[in-house]
């Protein structure tokens, strides 16, 4: 088996005296979709901010591609980063916000062409050529001059999965994608995620969305109280999961 | 059964009258009109006000009031950013040393810190720059560098600035977190967010209260005729020290701070659109409701 | 059902019917009063009394002795910086064009520059600001009409130029009835802030007290022209003034028709001194002796009655004669 390309090992945080994440691991492949799944407060979205370093973790590391995110490996030791260069390791690290926060003060295009543009220093019509092949492929291609308060919730974000491919990422990280959406902009949103797991995109998605985790996960992680509960093929843990706690949370979410 | 033969004669509706709007719309013009009629028949020779308007001293007034208020705005606005960006330093230097910035600048007088830099040779004779390798990048006595008009323009800057600082501040706070996350999340550096993110979506709410704070500039210029810089009220008082004519020169340079201060109006009016286009249409409403979404930072689940 | 008349044309039709009384009762108004103020009947009258000194101030020549003895800075530059509240008529104002300073000050000024072989250069600031400039550096000496007195003998030196008092001006008729100083108790007082008026009616009010009179109600402001202005408004009843700006005031002002002086000896008399910083002894004695040749050769003489100023002449300058 090849090496994977996003490698968690030991993950500690705490925020004050409460510890959220209590030495979490996680290996993800090349290609594979992982979806993490839990109850509120399980530390889900804090694991999944640590993993591109909006969080900083108390102990662990965080390895994407060989790098470890935040950090610089000099003489056996990491070396912490600045924040300047922290931001160049976050290109190859996408992420997609429960809130979307696109950039109000630009339209739809130009949302998504700013990073080509200002960071990887892309041609500004070389951009905005790729930047219209991606609204397209999230069925926004005729929506570039919209501004994002022009759009729907189901629109915004799927304009900011534009926005973050557009960054050509090798790995994607999605948090509570479609929690802040209307149930009928639910689907649309689903339906580009599965098409850019179908195009091998390498994702971990935290979500509610049982269906979809059954559908287009490799693999589920159930995650409880700070710490992962049990893991495996989706068929197995929503099906039969081993521990008590899971079956609990999905005789919940399922009922 | 024809159903409309059938539905009762709907009721007549009375309006309200609203009375109270009349009495008082009759009660401000009254009042209006006498306060015009009092004007009118005023000791004041309203004929010479616009002879004066257009007196050579007072157009260089105008001049250097306009003069003095968009570089002492300017400048502060800049160092306002700097004292901004400090104040939200991780580095708790900055931060004290913009706080007593802050503090300092904002709370002594203008009239005072004007009056500081004017005397700035009984501190400061000489104002001497060395180079490292001998002889002098700048050596001028101080009253040379400081002129009156410098000594208004930092007076008046300075002080601003510490004002600015705070507007810029609540500014950059009102920009939501999720804007600089979505930011580092595609590799953005901190000074690119700040300058491409944050900044342009700051300004919506910096604006308005620069643009307040721009035309009160335009008329605080106005202390600096203490230390004889020839701005509009001291213009007046030039003409008047030779006619005695006080309240007709004054209108005249009323008329000119009238005039400057709506033309500034009209330009944060035009500036105000300008950064709020993203904001318009039915849909801004809808999304400015979703952002109402109660979610904490980061939301932890 | 009638629809009523929509709310904006209801308030137009009121604001318009407004607007009409309004400009009416404004047609009566300014006709009318055409105030024969100050404006054409005080131009008139003031250019008269601006008297054109041009002649004989390039009539004055330089001493080369005199230049001798000046300080190198101002040797070198040729100009003597010379700081003044230029806004009281008749020692400091401006001309017409409201830039150029005019005055019989200024006119001593000038030539007593003209005996060192110099210019004047005047900067205008507030008359509570001229000592600092001094002693900072940034005017080399003023002639402001300001008092020479010892407590100002402590942080500059004086050069003695012209004796002056205290007057009173009231408005035309003394429909207050002020006699003198004593007169003055329990009655509103205007005078220039920082100036020795401020300091003698601040003094009058604790003697109208201590003689169980009430106090006098004192404002200060920043120059002579706005004490006018109260003066003719009636917000104040009398304004104290030096003898020389009393004298020139109610001589022109609304053609000698507004104000006059309370008749009596100028109250407090002293000297009108020019100021140095006190380190720049050259440059004192150098005006100092200029001074004297100009009282001795009667240009001074001459410049102060082309104003009407001449019953403040002084027999010989003096440094710190006060």
């Amino acid at each position: 088996m090849s090496e994977p390309l996003l490698r968690a090992v030991g993950v500690r945080k705490s925020f004050g005296h409460i510890e959220v994440l209590r030495g979490v691991d996680l290996e993800v492949h090349r290609g594979q979709v992982v979806c993490l799944l839990g109850p509120s407060g399980a530390g889900k979205s804090t694991f999944l901010r640590c993993l591109n370093h909006l969080e900083t973790i108390d102990e662990g590391e965080v390895w994407v591609d060989g790098n470890p995110i935040g950090f610089q490996l000099r003489n056996g030791k990491l070396h912490e980063l600045r924040e300047r260069d922290v931001a160049k390791q976050r290109r190859d690290i996408g992420m997609v916000f429960q809130r979307f926060n696109l950039f109000g003060h630009r339209t739809a295009l130009e949302n998504v062409i700013e990073g080509p543009i200002r960071v990887l220093g892309t041609a500004p019509d070389v951009a905005r050529a790729e930047g219209l092949a991606l609204l397209d492929r999230v069925g926004l291609g005729q929506r570039g001059d919209a501004y994002p308060a022009q759009l729907s919730g189901g629109q915004q974000q799927r304009v900011a999965i534009a926005r973050s491919l557009a960054m050509k990422p090798k790995l994607m990280l999605f948090d509570e994608p479609t929690s802040a959406l209307d149930p009928e902009l639910v689907g649309e949103v689903l339906a580009v995620m599965n098409t850019l797991a179908a195009d091998g995109m390498t994702m971990v998605v935290v979500t509610h969305e049982i269906a979809f985790a059954a559908e287009a996960a490799d693999e589920v992680v159930f995650m409880a109280d700070g710490a992962i509960v049990e893991t495996g093929p989706p068929e197995r843990i929503l099906k039969s999961p081993e521990h008590e706690r899971t079956r609990q949370f999905l005789a919940r979410v399922l009922a | 059964m024809a159903p409309e033969a059938s539905r009762p004669a709907l009721l007549e509706i009375v309006r309200l009258r609203h009375w109270g709007r009349w009495v008082s719309a009759v009660v401000i013009l009254a009042l209006l009109v006498a306060v015009f009629s009092a004007l009118a028949q005023a000791q004041i020779d309203w004929s010479s006000v616009p002879d004066f308007v257009v007196y050579r001293v007072m157009l260089v007034g105008l001049l250097n009031t306009v003069l003095l208020a968009v570089i002492a705005q300017t400048v502060a606005i800049a160092l306002g950013i700097v004292i901004a960006l400090l104040r939200r330093s991780a580095n708790p230097v900055a931060r004290w040393f913009s706080s007593g910035y802050i503090w300092l600048f904002r709370g002594l007088p203008v009239l005072l810190q004007i009056l500081i830099w004017y005397n700035l040779a009984l501190v400061i004779p000489t104002i001497a720059i060395p180079l490292p390798f001998g002889g002098y990048l700048l050596d001028e006595p101080t009253n040379v560098l400081v002129s009156a008009f410098t000594a208004a323009l930092l007076g008046l800057a300075l002080n601003e600035s510490a004002y600015m600082a705070e507007i810029v501040r609540a500014g950059l706070n009102s920009v939501d977190a999720g804007q600089t996350e979505a930011a580092k999340s595609i590799g953005m550096s901190p000074s690119l967010t700040l300058r491409r993110v944050v900044l342009p979506q700051a300004m919506r709410v910096i604006i308005p209260p620069t643009g307040n704070d721009f035309i009160d500039m335009l008329k605080g210029t106005s202390i600096a005729s203490v230390i004889g810089v020839t701005e509009l009220l001291h213009a007046s008082n030039n003409i008047s020290s030779h006619n005695l004519l006080v309240m007709e020169t004054l209108f005249a340079a009323a008329i000119w701070y009238m005039v400057v201060v709506t033309i500034a109006g009209i330009g944060q009016h035009y500036l105000e659109r300008a950064f709020g286009s993203s904001e318009r249409g039915v849909a801004a409403r809808a999304a400015k409701a979703l952002r109402a979404v109660p979610l904490t930072r980061g939301a932890r689940v | 059902m009638r629809t009523p008349l929509p709310i904006r044309t209801r308030f137009a039709l009121l604001f318009v019917g407004a607007l009409t009384a309004g400009v009416t009762a404004c047609g009566n108004g300014v006709g009318g009063d055409a105030p024969e103020s100050s404006a054409a009947a005080g131009g008139t009258a003031q250019t008269s009394a601006i008297p054109d000194n041009a002649g004989l101030i390039d009539a004055v020549q330089s001493d080369q002795s005199l230049v001798a003895g000046l300080p190198p800075a101002i040797a070198q530059s040729k100009t003597i910086k010379v700081g003044s509240n230029i806004q009281s008529a008749p020692n400091n104002f401006y001309a017409e064009d409201g830039k150029t300073p005019i005055g019989f000050e200024v006119d001593l000024a000038k030539a007593i520059g003209r005996k060192l072989g110099v210019e004047t250069a005047y900067q205008d600031m507030a008359f509570g600001s001229l000592i600092t400039s001094l002693q900072s550096g940034r005017i080399d000496m003023t002639m402001a009409g300001m008092n020479d007195t010892k407590e100002r003998q402590g942080q500059i030196d004086f050069v003695d130029y012209f004796s002056s008092g205290i007057t009173i001006m009231v408005q035309k008729g003394n429909p207050e009835g002020i006699t003198g100083a004593d007169s003055l108790c329990g009655k509103n007082v205007a005078v220039v802030q920082g100036t020795s008026h401020q300091a003698f009616a601040a003094a009058q009010s604790d003697k109208c007290v201590k003689d169980g009179k009430p106090a006098v109600n004192v404002t200060a402001t920043d120059s002579d022209t706005q004490n006018q202005n109260q003066l003719r408004t009636g917000r104040v009843a009398a304004i104290l003034n030096d003898l020389p700006s009393a004298a020139y005031i109610s001589r022109t002002a609304g053609d000698g028709k507004i104000f006059e002086v309370v008749p009596g000896e100028p109250i407090d008399g002293g000297p009108y001194g020019i100021g140095f910083a006190k380190d720049d002894v050259a440059l004192r004695d150098s005006v100092n002796k200029a001074l004297s040749d100009l009282m001795a050769d009667g240009t001074y003489l001459k410049i102060l009655q082309s104003w009407g100023v001449e019953q403040g002449a002084l027999k010989a300058s003096a440094i710190n004669g006060a």
